[in-house]
């Protein structure tokens, strides 16, 4: 700190630091090299920190046990969720920003509905589903138990909060000034939104929209409940591993691989903004 | 009062109704045996008391604040 | 930017049927309802409708398993049962023990590894980014790694304590182990998200008052003590209570690491809900149960985050 030379305090910060560093990057480690190992490498006592890589474990993830279907039911899921917050979760959130309807009290409703527990809900959701799914509607539109529909609904409602929220602070950055003067020139509260605000708040609604994606693909509790085999998304496929005959560790942690690490390659993306989306864009990293 | 403050004060009257009700039916009943209609009674009771001081205060605060704004408007 | 072409062409038509550029036909109180309608009639429907199914539910005898189904009317006696449940009281105590310990670990390494962040000079930004990782992969699927890791025979935790002529453990089989386990993987997995947001804290600070305590030659600790835990106040708060929140919705990891086992010793609230409700089919216990733990944690928010969300309201009216 006082002098650009380095000192032995700072050698030991270093490497308490790179000691911190292993100990939480180990497990992923871990993981990753257990995917790539044979069934004998992976049970043996003590464990083998060298082997031979091999791709067993995923050829068996994707061709017997249906990987490549909870991807897509993942990445429908997701992705339309996705769509579904982000419109009507801007539209809410300017007006938050803006006029501020409701003087904070429905912001804070909107918060409350987010920091409730899954499992509290869950079972009205499941006996509900269960009833929609028999209906006309519910067929056609795909809602009900073991259907995507479901799983839609629940990740739209479970992220419009949360959405709500960080944007919220990104439409507050915009300065009132540049609607002031778009509103001078002719445009009206409509046009302004569209040409001046929405282009100056891409940024934030996309690292929302990439957040929304993160926690739906991450989801577990309501897909493990709402879903069987057709509409089974990536968590729940990686769990299914585990059998009353025991567990298929290989093929198991290259499911881990395949679930775990295009989010840890996301969040690598979302870096600068990570600090705000987790706080609900109350501090701004 | 305005609506964002009677909806605070309503939302903390409802917190308020389920405690008084959980503890009765915790510790009351326990002794005196089940009995929720008078527990319920009592704990709406106390809730729309709870909430009408509120409102009062509120509206005593606003009648003062008036007549402060009326007497600095003749200054 | 798909979603981008999305919103823009919802709200045109919407423009076209209600609301015409330029001429005023709304007032901005009405124009502003009409922005936040469709998100809370989502949120609305589909969270307060399975509220008030629960409270129903939880008003009546409600047993899948029998013929009759969800049946007659009962009163408050799901409520009087929960309420005296010793299960159900173990497992608000379990939660509770999970909470304190997890989330006091996690502030406390949390901080120091944000003070440790803040003072390194060689590859600071690397170490951030590296951090940030455990936090974004699945819990149910990266505490189904640790469950590997913990295996007694063929675990690497096992592997490394052997090496090192420690005793090996059987950390998620014994009742004494199971529960630190689970707080292990929590800490792990949580521990950077305090450091994270801390160390945006410590950066975001002013630099001006710490240059006048150290011309005075104030003390390393005073100045901690003085300046810099005070001015991180609020951020600390802020952690504290999001981790709080969390901790007590606890689920996928005790249901990848341990389901609730050995015996009971780690059937933390959710868990013992989801077993009751979802697959011993007792509805209306588990609705009684289940609204009792949200009321719970609708207290504890409230109570946690009134002066947080009065700054917002604030921040809002001053905009």
């Amino acid at each position: 700190m006082q002098s650009a030379k380095t000192s032995l305090g700072d050698v030991i910060r270093h490497l308490v630091m790179l000691v911190v560093l292993i100990i939480f990057l180990f497990p992923i480690y871990w993981m990753i090299a257990t995917s790539f190992k044979a069934a004998p490498d992976i049970l043996t006592r003590p464990p083998t920190w060298t082997f031979t890589p091999t791709l067993d474990n995923y050829r068996f993830a994707f061709e017997e046990a249906n990987f490549g279907l909870y991807i897509g039911n993942t990445l429908l899921v997701a992705g339309v969720s996705t769509i579904l917050v982000i419109i009507f979760g801007s539209l809410a959130s300017y007006s938050f920003a803006r006029y501020n309807p409701g003087d904070g009290h429905i912001m804070f409703f909107i918060l409350t509905t987010r920091m409730m527990p899954g499992i509290a809900v869950i079972i009205p959701f499941f006996l509900i589903f269960r009833e929609v799914g028999n209906t006309d509607i519910g067929k056609a539109l795909l809602i009900g138990l073991d259907r995507p529909g479901a799983l839609i609904i629940v990740y739209t409602v479970l992220n419009l909060p949360f959405a709500i929220w960080l944007m919220h602070s990104f439409f507050q950055d915009i300065p009132k000034e540049l609607e002031h003067s778009a509103r001078l020139d002719g445009y009206g509260r409509i046009q302004t939104f569209i040409r001046v605000v929405l282009p100056l708040a891409a940024p934030g609604i996309a690292v929302t929209a990439i957040f929304s994606l993160m926690f739906a693909w991450n989801e577990f509790l309501f897909a493990f409940i709402l879903t069987r085999d057709m509409a089974r998304t990536i968590t729940v496929g990686v769990s299914g591993f585990i059998s009353q005959q025991g567990i298929l560790w290989g093929p198991l942690t290259a499911a881990a691989v395949v679930c775990v690490v295009p989010m840890l390659l996301f969040a690598l993306a979302l870096q600068r903004y990570m600090v705000r989306g987790l706080t609900f864009g109350a501090v701004r990293g | 009062m305005t609506l964002s403050e009677a909806w605070d004060r309503l939302f903390w009257a409802a917190i308020i109704v389920v405690l008084i009700g959980l503890v009765w039916i915790r510790f009351l009943e326990s002794v005196i045996g089940p009995c929720d209609g008078p527990g319920l009674l009592v704990a709406l009771a106390v809730g729309i008391v709870f909430f009408a001081t509120g409102w009062r205060s509120a509206a005593a605060r606003k009648k003062r604040e008036m007549t402060e704004t009326e007497a600095k408007d003749e200054l | 930017m798909a979603n981008l072409a999305d919103v823009s062409s919802q709200v045109s038509t919407r423009a076209a049927e209600s609301a015409p550029p330029k001429k005023r036909v709304l007032s901005d109180t009405w124009y502003s309802v009409l922005l936040i309608t469709p998100a809370m009639i989502f949120i609305f429907i589909f969270a307060l409708f399975p509220l008030g199914y629960a409270i129903n539910v939880s008003l009546r005898y409600a047993d899948l398993t029998s013929p009759q189904g969800i049946s007659d009317y009962v009163g408050l006696e799901n409520y009087r049962f929960a309420l005296n449940d010793n299960i159900f009281w173990a497992s608000v105590q379990r939660t509770l023990t999970f909470g304190v310990a997890a989330v006091a670990i996690e502030m406390v390494l949390g901080i120091a590894i944000a003070f440790l962040l803040n003072e390194i000079k060689w590859l600071k930004g690397l170490a951030r980014s590296l951090f940030i990782l455990p936090l974004a992969a699945s819990p149910v699927a990266v505490g189904l790694i640790w469950r590997y890791m913990y295996h007694p025979e063929f675990g690497v935790y096992n592997g490394i304590l052997a090496s090192l002529g420690l005793p090996e453990q059987n950390w998620l089989g014994s009742t004494a182990l199971a529960m630190p386990s689970v707080i292990i993987f929590d800490v792990w997995q949580w521990t950077p998200f305090v450091a994270l947001i801390v160390l945006a804290g410590l950066q975001a600070l002013p630099k001006e008052p710490f240059e006048a305590a150290r011309l005075d030659k104030a003390s390393t600790w005073r100045i901690l003590r003085t300046l810099t835990f005070p001015m991180l106040a609020p951020v600390l708060t802020l952690v504290f209570v999001l981790r709080a929140i969390d901790a007590v919705r606890l689920y996928d990891a005790v249901f990848s690491l341990t389901q609730g086992g050995p015996g009971q010793a780690t059937e933390v609230v959710t868990y013992y809900l989801y077993r009751l409700g979802l697959r011993f089919f007792r509805l209306d216990q588990s609705s009684a149960m289940s609204l009792l733990f949200l009321y719970a944690v609708v207290v504890f928010t409230a109570l946690l985050m009134r002066r947080f969300m009065r700054n917002i309201a604030e921040r809002a009216r001053r905009a």
